[in-house]
């Protein structure tokens, strides 16, 4: 492909402003029948290429690139939490929060307290995502990390430390949406779905949408959880990461304590093998396509240092968007290599 | 700083929405926050305008009136605590309360819901 066969355009940035999807198209000189801007953080990849993909089957368009990126400095960082939304700016802001890290500290508080919870089972998340990392030459942590630098590292809001959080980077990830004629080792998109907003605000945060849509998204898959060799789950925190888990099925039992060191810390779940964002670094908007990216590159054989022999189906979810409290966007995408 | 009740089906909002999300309705009175029940604490260390001086207690309060609510919290407040939750120079402000007063508030609250509006 050339970037003169490109006839779609699908933008996610917190930081383009005052630039919107055009700009962006006119700048690459792309000449678009089909042209979308999203910027729902966390959820806005899998969105896009869900529409990317109803695009090109109604023919609209035949050739859509999905791009992502982000490039914010302290002082537009500390801007965007503190204007988030006029919620946040009236009632989040006045209260001198410091950011989500503080709204996702009370979320994993609640978490340990319902599912018996510790610190060395959040450790047992980030060290093995770090372990994957290192086969990852684009992730930002690549040295090892080891359960007591884990718990040693220091406080951000109690129980979160360094290690729990997402590191801010600047960065992009791209997909290019099409026909599976037109792709060489093209990866197919098998199901999405995705619920927002699905308890108002008014739960605990520890289940997302994903949970409502779960049954429907590996119905359409043709296959359930245990077939999926490769998941991506979005990690702003570790706590999330075994609540999507659990929402897509990989706790029937509930037991997150065995799902997090019996399963990710062995890294016999493979989840999260770029490093995820824990250790591959969170680029803003860019870190809802991240996950997918690394999936499409696990199926097409390409993720080398890291790569899980025979991958032949994968799932990434994408969460965020804080209204008030927690994450209020949900979304799933299994996908799976053509034959 | 203060709750909304919707006007059709009694639901009680914070923050502000502009639709009720159970019944849809779209007119509101307004009520005081008053006591909940503490569900996590966190003490925050580093952060967006967070210095040495300025490290915040924030807290997660389920109201007895119906929505979680965050607020900064006296650092004395643990999950499970009882807490008294107040507007405080324009933002919401959790103390925890002693037995006794929080009965007498519980019942200070009750005899005000058979008024009209509050606030």
């Amino acid at each position: 492909l050339s970037p003169s066969d490109v006839d779609g355009l699908a933008v996610g940035s917190f930081s383009l402003a005052p630039d919107r999807a055009i700009d962006v198209a006119w700048k690459l000189g792309l000449r678009l029948r089909f042209l979308m801007e999203d910027n729902h953080g966390g959820a806005a990849g899998i969105t896009m290429i869900d529409h990317a993909r109803r695009a090109v089957e109604a023919g609209d368009a035949s050739v859509i690139l999905v791009v992502a990126g982000d490039l914010l400095g302290r002082a537009e960082f500390s801007r965007l939490i503190e204007d988030f939304n006029t919620t946040t700016r009236e009632y989040l802001t006045p209260l001198a929060y410091g950011g989500p890290n503080a709204l996702f500290a009370m979320v994993t508080t609640r978490q340990m307290q319902s599912y018996g919870l510790g610190r060395e089972d959040y450790g047992a998340i980030a060290v093995a995502q770090r372990a994957w990392a290192a086969g990852n030459p684009s992730a930002v942590y690549r040295t090892p990390l080891t359960l007591d630098d884990y718990l040693d590292a220091p406080l951000v809001a109690d129980p979160l430390c360094r290690f729990d959080c997402a590191p801010l980077v600047a960065g992009a990830d791209a997909v290019v949406v099409t026909t599976g004629n037109r792709a060489r080792r093209p990866v197919t998109c098998l199901a999405c779905r995705a619920f927002h907003n699905v308890d108002q605000q008014d739960g605990d945060g520890l289940q997302t949408g994903i949970a409502q849509v779960a049954g429907e998204l590996w119905n359409a898959a043709g296959f359930g959880p245990d077939e999926a060799d490769v998941i991506s789950v979005y990690d702003d925190y570790p706590a999330m990461v075994l609540a999507q888990l659990a929402d897509l099925g990989y706790a029937p039992d509930g037991d997150l304590a065995r799902l997090a060191r019996q399963q990710i810390g062995t890294g016999s779940l493979a989840v999260n093998t770029s490093g995820g964002q824990l250790s591959a670094g969170q680029a803003g908007v860019a870190g809802g396509l991240h996950g997918v990216v690394e999936i499409v590159r696990q199926l097409r054989g390409e993720a080398h240092g890291r790569q899980i022999a025979g991958a032949r189906n994968g799932v990434a979810t994408g969460y965020g968007m804080i209204p008030y409290r927690y994450g209020a966007c949900a979304n799933a995408l299994v996908l799976g290599r053509s034959r | 700083v203060i709750l909304r009740v919707c006007r059709r089906c009694d639901l009680v909002a914070f923050p502000p929405r502009r639709w009720c999300p159970r019944c849809g309705g779209a007119s509101w009175r307004r009520a005081s926050p008053g006591l909940g029940t503490v569900e996590s604490v966190t003490h925050v260390h580093q952060g967006f305008g967070i210095t040495g001086v300025s490290r915040p207690y924030l807290c997660t309060v389920r109201l007895d009136a119906g929505p979680a609510v965050i607020a900064t919290a006296d650092p004395h407040l643990v999950p499970g605590a009882i807490a008294l939750v107040s507007n405080v120079g324009g933002v919401l402000r959790a103390e925890p309360i002693r037995e006794a007063d929080a009965t007498r508030e519980a019942a200070r609250v009750r005899t005000s819901k058979t008024g009209t509006d509050v606030g």
